[in-house]
This record gives structure tokens, sequence and C-alpha cells, in this order.
């Protein structure tokens, strides 16, 4: 059978109705990029693998209960990050309780920043983005590292899509504050202000149609 | 506007996720701006067109429209609403420059992104697969309460009562499946003309792709034989030790595998594989017995056995383990203790004995994710309340 001409709500039908050829088609078609997204998160790709196949075997052994409203891939991403957090609400009560426990996992650090050539923005945008507060973080990663519009990360997250607009738009006021000097220094004369609107303008030019 | 107006605030509400603030701004906007009433009308009449269809999911054929068109209400609306929007708004016409510099961290953090981003390649796409089917079959496994079938003898006799063979003319078929295996084994076993090829492992697991675009999974101390070529006959390989199977589904040429004791048939499925049993986790399995040519048809969740010549079918209680074979995972579920033993012996290429008859009927549940073989005989021991010792020459005693 050829998936891919296929509308996805039938997709969705067929997995539900036990077709384990739809739910492989589905599995490639999404794994790498919930497989990033979660090692985003938990920033062990060994972990976010596990992870990343329990998303797809629950999203298969679940099947005849599944009730999908979102859009397929808003779906997926919720249950990876709900998933995601339960893992590490669950790793980190782990650590505070079982201090000793030799099996304690360990954050491999070969994924740190180092290990990738980022140039001398990308490493102090990286910073300031880790800076930014826990949601607005999120969610404007979902958005540049994921690719999600705006609806598919409301989904996602299940909140308005006006929080999301809100959040990007405030990131990107801040990370600009934190990168004065340092994105162009020919532009620093200019005492701009804040340009949401206008950065709203192109975020919906590309991001969301 | 020549486009009849109309707007269903239900819907509205609906699509704006029920956020009841921008509803009520959608209102206020609509009073003054005819442009804003347009789209509202648009997304109602999308609404009502994919739900009149039938069924409510028809929506999502229109979900990019919609989408669209509800992103251009929430930017209308947090335009007006949000004190950011209103002082961007006056500086759009301002300076490009401070637009390119928002731009500039924009793109830089989609750079930023893929620079952290893995690609997966095809092979560990196929690997993951695997484990995943495997969990698959699993976890459907956990959930029954899986009731042991009375083994049934001679099910070839009473055929029509077990299953439901897919093949209009099944006994013509099986024979026919037969005769081919006969004629192929000549062909492929004792013929030189066809190269064969012959994948062994040690203590390692491998996967070895056939020339059909079948996977297999290798076990520990198991090895495949097969031709260069399967040709245009009917596909047949021979095995031993044990491997999982993924059969690339090929109607026309039966797969056909040999063990010491059982010859496999199928047509593309995936399932686990020993010398003298298979647990199937996909499709259709017909397994039959070289000695008596007694044979079972197998679905899934259904695990074939071979003692003296006779073929029995369960529901599988306790699984093969097939798990096993790609990850460091043993799982148990009333198993004997004799059984889990010789599965955790080979999962870590160790041999480990019982002294104590007793023990060997004990039933054992547990499952270990990568845990060392330490660790995995002092939980044994524990759960069973036995003395364990390591002989020098690094076989394990269960006392």
């Amino acid at each position: 059978m050829n998936f891919e001409n296929l509308e996805e709500e039938a997709l969705i039908d067929l997995v539900k109705g036990g077709d384990r050829f739809a739910w492989e088609y589905i599995t490639k078609e999404y794994y790498q990029a919930i497989l990033n997204f979660i090692n985003g998160m938990v920033k062990d790709w060994e972990t976010a693998e596990e992870l990343v196949q329990d998303i797809f075997v629950n999203f298969w052994s679940k099947r005849e209960s599944l009730n999908i409203n979102l859009s397929l891939k808003a779906y997926l991403y919720r249950s990876a990050r709900n998933h995601t957090l339960n893992f590490i609400k669950r790793r980190n009560f782990e650590r505070d309780y079982q201090k000793g426990v030799a099996e304690r996992m360990v954050i491999s650090s070969n994924d740190t920043e180092d290990t990738y050539h980022f140039s001398e923005l990308e490493k102090r945008l990286s910073e300031a983005i880790e800076e930014l507060p826990e949601k607005m973080k999120e969610i404007f990663k979902m958005s540049r590292f994921e690719d999600l519009t705006y609806k598919e990360i409301a989904d996602a997250l299940d909140i308005p899509v006006r929080t999301v607009h809100y959040q990007i738009g405030l990131a990107l006021k801040q990370l600009r504050e934190k990168l004065k000097g340092h994105v162009d220094p020919s532009l620093m004369a200019l005492e701009g202000g804040i340009v949401i609107g206008l950065i709203i303008d192109y975020l919906l030019q590309f991001n969301l149609f | 506007m020549d486009k009849e107006i109309n707007i269903d605030w239900t819907l509205i509400a609906e699509s704006l996720g029920g956020d009841q603030m921008a509803v009520v701004k959608a209102k206020q906007l609509a009073e003054t701006d005819e442009t804003f009433k347009s789209v509202l009308s648009e997304v109602t009449e999308i609404w009502i067109q994919s739900t009149t269809i039938g069924q409510e999911k028809k929506r999502i054929l229109n979900a990019s429209r919609l989408d669209a068109k509800v992103n251009e209400i929430w930017d209308k609306i947090l335009e007006v609403e949000s004190e950011e929007t209103k002082i961007a708004t006056t500086l759009e016409n301002q300076s490009n420059e401070v637009s390119e510099e928002v731009l500039d961290i924009w793109s830089t953090a989609s750079s930023l992104g893929k620079k952290q981003r893995k690609d997966v390649s095809s092979e560990d796409m196929d690997a993951a697969m695997a484990k995943m089917l495997l969990r698959m079959n699993v976890s459907a496994e956990e959930k029954k309460e899986a009731p042991t079938f009375k083994v049934e003898k001679n099910l070839a006799a009473k055929k029509n009562n077990t299953s439901t063979w897919s093949f209009p003319n099944s006994m013509a078929a099986a024979v026919a499946i037969l005769l081919t295996l006969g004629l192929s084994m000549f062909y492929y076993l004792d013929s030189d003309k066809v190269q064969m090829l012959q994948k062994e492992t040690g203590n390692t697991t491998a996967l070895v792709k056939l020339p059909d675009g079948t996977k297999v999974w290798l076990n520990k101390e198991s090895s495949i034989r097969y031709p260069e070529s399967f040709g245009d006959n009917d596909r047949v390989v021979s095995l031993e030790g044990d491997a999982f199977f993924e059969v690339k589904r090929d109607e026309e040429h039966a797969f056909n595998i040999i063990t010491s004791e059982a010859t496999t048939t199928v047509l593309g499925t995936s399932f686990h594989l020993t010398q003298n049993q298979v647990e199937v986790v996909t499709g259709k399995v017909r397994f039959e017995s070289k000695e008596s040519g007694e044979y079972v048809v197998l679905v899934k969740n259904e695990t074939g056995a071979i003692a003296d010549g006779t073929v029995s079918k369960t529901v599988y209680e306790q699984e093969l383990n097939a798990a096993s074979l790609m990850q460091t995972e043993l799982s148990f579920k009333g198993a004997d203790l004799s059984d889990a033993i010789k599965e955790i012996g080979k999962a870590y290429n160790t041999s480990i004995v019982i002294e104590n008859k007793q023990l060997e009927k004990r039933k054992f549940t547990g499952t270990f994710r990568n845990k060392t073989l330490e660790t995995v005989i002092e939980q044994v021991s524990e759960v069973v309340g036995c003395d364990t010792e390591k002989l020098e020459d690094g076989t394990v005693v269960l006392k």
C-alpha cells in the first residue's frame, strides 16, 4: 500500500485498525524529529532513543483507544513532551532520594556545545536561550529548533496560540537585548526598542502558512 | 464585500482555543473592520463545510487552510491588544536594520537548532524498528493475561477449527510448498551451482540482510546459511541457534527456514525462531516438524513448539525473549527457573547451572534491563532464595 497519498486521518484509521505497516510509515516519518526533540530535553542520545521508542510503541499499543483531535504531528510532540517530562521528574526523584545508587544516570558529556562548531554568535545565542525563562525557552526552541508552527506548538503544549505568540515575541525581545553588541556592531547605533509586530509578520509569513 | 458574511461565534471561540478574551476582542474588531469580518466568516464557513460532510474529523482536511485563517485572526487580535505590538508597528517603518538584527537572531537560532540535530541513518532506523516491533509484541503480551491453550496434538488433522490459513486451497498449497521445499533444498543446499553464504555469530548478535530484503537478527552462537541469490524459486535458508526474522513479503516465493527439527514456511512476517520453537510477532507462519510432517499454522502472539515430532501451539505466556536479541533486556513471567537461567546464560554467554534440583521448577518473574550478570544473578538468587557461587572457569552455580 502506498501510504504517501493517504490523508493523515486515513493513516491513523489504518493504525487503529491494526495495520502495522501504516504504523511503520508514521514512525519512520516522525522518528528522527521526535528523537531530536527529546534529546533537546534530556541531552543524552541514548536516553532520547529509549524515550522516542516508548512514544511509538505506545502509539501502537494504545491504538484502539487513540483519540487524536490534534494533528498527528502535534499529538506526537505532545506525547513526547509529556513522556519526557515524566521521565525527567522520575530521574530527578531518583537522584534526590537514591544517592549512592551506582546506576545513577550520568548526562553524557559529548553532547555539550563543544562538539558542534558554533560561531561566536551561535554560542552567545545558545547561552542566551538557555537563560530564558523555562516556558519561554521551551516555546522558542520548539519554534526554532523543531520548525513547528504556532498552532502545532500550542496544540503540543495545550496552551492558546496567543501565548505562543506572546512568548516568542518576548523571547526575541530578551534575546536581542542580551545579544546587544554581538549581532552586528554596525547596527548598534540604532536604539531600536522592540520590533515584535514586525517579527510576528515575518514569522507568520514563513512559519505559519 | 460581495461575499455573504456569516459568523458563528461558538465556532470562532472554539477555533481560538476557547480563549474568551480573544473572542471579546474579535467581536469588537468585527464591528469596525470589514476585512476582519470576512476572515471570521471564512473560518466559520470552513468549519461548517467540514462538519456537514459528516465526520468531525473531516476538519483535518481543511486544517492547514483553517490554521492559516485562525492565525490571521490571532494576528489581528494581538495587533490591537498587545503593548509590544503597538510599539512594534510604529517601529515597523522606521528601520530595516533593527528588523534585520532580529531576523539575524531568528535565523541564527534556526541554524543553532540544526547543528544540534542528529540524522537517523537507515541502519539505525532498522535497528530501532526491530526493537520497537519486539516491544510492541512484548507489551501486547503483558496486557493480556495470556491463557495457555490446551496443547493440541495432531493439529494437521483438525485443521479447520484451529486456524485460518489464508490460502484458498490450503491443502494443495501446503503440498505444493512441501514439494518445492524438497526441490529447493536440493537446489540450494546440495548444489554447487548456487553460491552459499554463511553468517555466524560468536558472542555478539548480528543483523543479516538476505538478498530478497529479509532481515535476520541472529542471536549469539547462531548461524544462518543462505544462497547469494534466491533466483526464481522459493526462498530457503537454514538456521542453527536462533534468530528473529522479518521476512520480506513475496506471495510468489514462500520463505522457508530449516532447523534441526522444524521447517518453517512464511510469506512475509516477523517472528522469533529457535531450533524447535517459533514465536510469531506479525503475520502467519506455517511450522512443521521434520520428523513427523505434522504442522500448525500460527498467527500473532502464538508460539509453536516441537517435542518428539509432535507440534503444539500455545498463546505464549512466557516470551521466548526475542527482545534480548537486540537489546540487553531480559524479561520473565512465571518462567521455570531452569528456563530463565538458560536464557540468562545465553544472553551473557555464561554457563549457569542449578545444583539444587528443587530449584529448577521454581517460577520466576522479573525484568532486567542493562544489568550486569552479577546484578542479575544476585537478584535471581534473592528472589528464589538460594546461594550462588562462581567457579574458576566462570560458571555460576545456584545452590
